[in-house]
Formats: structure tokens, C-alpha cells, sequence
């Protein structure tokens, strides 16, 4: 799971208030560094919750040494130090085990090899 | 395409026979089409079929829609990303498909971004293998397991610029709907349209404004005339792309898009 797709994801258990953003607990975390693509980039930007990929960044930090340090706000401008991170943050780095958690509930989705596991239980439902 | 502004109810018959006429004209369009290639799934074991459904008739017609619509020029020339996004992917051939022929010598198409889901742990297990042999962009394909897109809709709320979802469409006994195994790949309740209809609202709520597009797939139990007047009441044209007689099922792919 890379932190596009966590900027995306929600938890609908029932009786959730705000299921947004899912806290993350990492197990495993793997780089795999690709071309960074600016436009990309420069297109996803302005459509992301930037303080989910804050906080994103600050739980997957004490297991992966590598992460670079973003602003508290994004700038106008963006300087090419700043496109490669958070181009790098995006799209290499890779949740590979661990859970997703609900804000509102507390309630665990595990992540295995890579796929977030959002099936609720009927009574959650 | 024939078009008409109003779809009414489906005693119309005027507007049935034109709905016959669509048909039609999908027929013709399927038969001229060239089969679209295959990904290959050599990797594949009949082990693996046993609780993943293997391409079928509906898979190739859907991805021989996806070729047709590649060839007529999608997304051509566009410059922000494509967010595609496949529902109940099972092994992911369609949305494999698309990234294998979205660049192409003839238009410039942007970055493609793809997701999928499906509630089967298999069906996503074989996919993401199928995507490492079969993509050749893989830096950007994402799984997550969940039913239909529950979990990606505020995220991707307008964001889905393609959508493709072969539902489970047969015809079977409300109770065999909502596995998680083989079954969830087929078994569409009554009328199989149990699936179907709760899509419909997400497929809404998703979709792009003004480009978005979604492929599905349609077997004649489903009613998709009626389908069709689901859509427009919330302001989606449903059309029959391709159409083509398999075994006892006449398979349509309908195009889903902004009216």
C-alpha cells in the first residue's frame, strides 16, 4: 500500500464519526524508487489531504529512516527538492505489512503483502 | 451511435425498439472488432481457478471494448492523470489490459493511475502476480480489499476517469449472494442485479465530471433497459458499446457516462 491509496481510504465500521485518516501501524516498509513524474506529481497535489500524508509520514518515520522531512503547509512554489520528496513519500515507499486503523473506532484493518484488508464483519456493517 | 434524449418507461414502445436498435448496432460493432490480445496467465494454476474466476466470454468481450475505446482515441491528448479503477477485479485481465495498451503510438495519453478491488483474498493474491508479469508499468497498480469501492469513495469522490466492473450478473437465489470465494464472482441474486444495483450509486458518486466513463458488463436477465433509466435518474447515459451471443447469454458491455 503506497501513501497515495492510505490518502484515499476510509473506515466505514458502523457508528463511525469520521473514519479519516486511518492511522497506520507498520510492520514491514519497502522502498522501490521509480522515475519521479512532476506532472503527476504537480496534477495529484492539489486533490490530496496533505496533513494525512503528515501524519502518514510521522507513524511509517520509526521504521523507515529515509523519510524526508515535508513543511507543516505546502508553498506556492515547489522547489525540485521538494517534488522528489514528496514524489518519493507517494509513490515508493510501500506498506508492505502492518494495520490501518480507524480514528473514530479504534477498529484494526490489516495489511498483508501489500493490500489493506477492509471487509467489515455483518455486524459492523 | 443512435442517440435519443429521453429514455421512458419501457412500455414506450417506440423506445424499446430504438433500445433493440442500440443492441444492434452493438452487434455489429463486436463482430467487426478484432479479438483483443490476452495477458498471459501461464503463471496461473487450475488450483488457482478453483477460487478465482478464470477469463471468460465476458472478460474478452470487455476487453475487446477496452480495445475498441483505446482505438477511437480515450483520453487522448489529455494532460492531468487517469485514474482508472476496477470493481470485483478478480484476476485483473481487463485493468491489466488497459495498462498494457494505454500508450500507444498513435496519441499521447497521460500518466494512469489503477486501483482495483475485490472481497476475494485470492482473486487480489492472483491479480498482483498477474500485474508483475503481465504490466509493464507496475508503478502504479493498487489493491485493497474491500467490497465494491466502500472504502474509496469519499477518496476518489469525482476522481474515476474509468471504470470497469464485470459484476456477479447471473441469475441465482438471494442467498448466494455475498461470499467471499469463487461464488462472489458470479452468484448476482435476483435477476442478478443484487451486485448491480448497489454499484449504481457508487458509480455515480465516483465518476469524473464531465469525462468519467464506466464499462459493465450486462446479460439479458439483468434488464438493462431498465438499468439504463437507473442511470439517467442520476444523470448517467447507459449504451450498449458490444454486444455478442455466448453459449445462452447475449453478454453487452454498456458505456456509462455523463449525459
Amino acid at each position: 500500500m503506497r501513501l497515495l491509496t492510505h490518502n484515499y481510504l476510509q473506515s466505514n465500521v458502523k457508528g463511525t464519526e469520521e473514519g479519516y485518516p486511518l492511522g497506520i501501524v507498520p510492520e514491514t516498509v519497502e522502498i522501490d524508487k521509480s522515475p519521479v513524474d512532476r506532472e503527476l506529481l504537480l496534477n495529484i497535489l492539489p486533490k490530496l489531504n496533505y496533513d494525512a500524508v503528515l501524519q502518514a509520514v510521522e507513524q511509517l518515520r520509526p521504521h523507515c529512516e529515509t523519510l524526508p522531512n515535508l513543511p507543516s503547509t505546502l508553498p506556492e512554489d515547489l522547489d525540485d527538492e521538494l517534488v522528489n520528496d514528496l514524489y518519493f513519500v507517494l509513490f515508493d515507499v510501500h506498506v508492505k505489512n502492518g494495520c490501518l486503523v480507524c480514528p473514530s473506532t479504534q477498529r484494526k484493518f490489516p495489511i498483508r503483502d501489500g493490500i489493506p484488508n477492509m471487509i467489515l464483519h455483518e455486524d459492523e456493517i | 451511435m443512435t442517440e435519443f434524449h429521453r429514455l421512458p418507461s419501457k412500455h414506450d414502445e417506440q423506445h424499446s425498439e430504438q433500445w433493440e436498435k442500440l443492441n444492434t448496432e452493438a452487434e455489429i460493432r463486436a463482430k467487426k472488432e478484432p479479438t483483443a490480445p490476452m495477458p498471459d496467465l501461464d503463471h496461473l494454476t487450475s488450483d488457482d481457478f478453483q477460487h478465482v474466476y478464470e477469463p471468460a466470454s465476458d472478460t474478452f468481450l470487455l476487453i475487446d471494448a477496452i480495445q475498441y475505446e483505446l482505438r477511437s482515441g480515450l483520453f487522448r491528448d489529455r494532460l492531468e492523470p487517469v485514474i482508472a479503477l476496477e470493481l470485483g477485479c478478480g484476476t485483473a485481465v481487463p485493468s491489466v489490459f488497459l495498462r498494457r495498451h494505454w500508450q500507444d503510438v498513435k496519441y499521447f495519453r497521460p500518466t494512469l493511475l489503477s486501483f482495483a478491488t475485490d472481497v476475494n483474498p485470492r482473486a487480489l493474491e492472483v491479480a498482483q502476480s498477474t500485474v508483475k508479469i503481465a504490466d509493464p508499468h507496475p508503478h502504479f497498480f493498487e489493491f485493497v480489499r474491500c467490497d465494491l469501492a466502500s472504502s474509496l469513495l469519499n477518496g476518489l469522490h469525482r476522481r474515476v476517469s474509468i471504470l470497469l466492473f464485470n459484476p456477479p450478473y447471473v441469475s441465482t437465489p438471494d442467498e448466494e449472494v455475498g461470499g467471499v470465494d469463487i461464488e462472489a464472482s458470479w452468484a448476482g441474486g435476483k435477476n442478478g442485479r443484487r451486485v448491480i444495483d448497489r454499484a449504481i450509486s457508487q458509480i455515480e458518486h465516483l465518476l469524473e465530471k464531465p469525462y468519467g466513463m464506466a464499462y459493465l458488463v450486462t446479460v439479458e436477465d439483468n434488464n438493462p433497459f431498465e438499468l439504463a433509466q437507473r442511470f439517467q435518474q442520476l444523470g448517467l447515459k447507459m449504451r450498449p458499446l458490444l454486444r455478442r451471443k455466448a453459449f445462452n447469454e447475449r453478454l453487452t458491455i454498456q458505456k456509462v457516462e455523463w449525459i
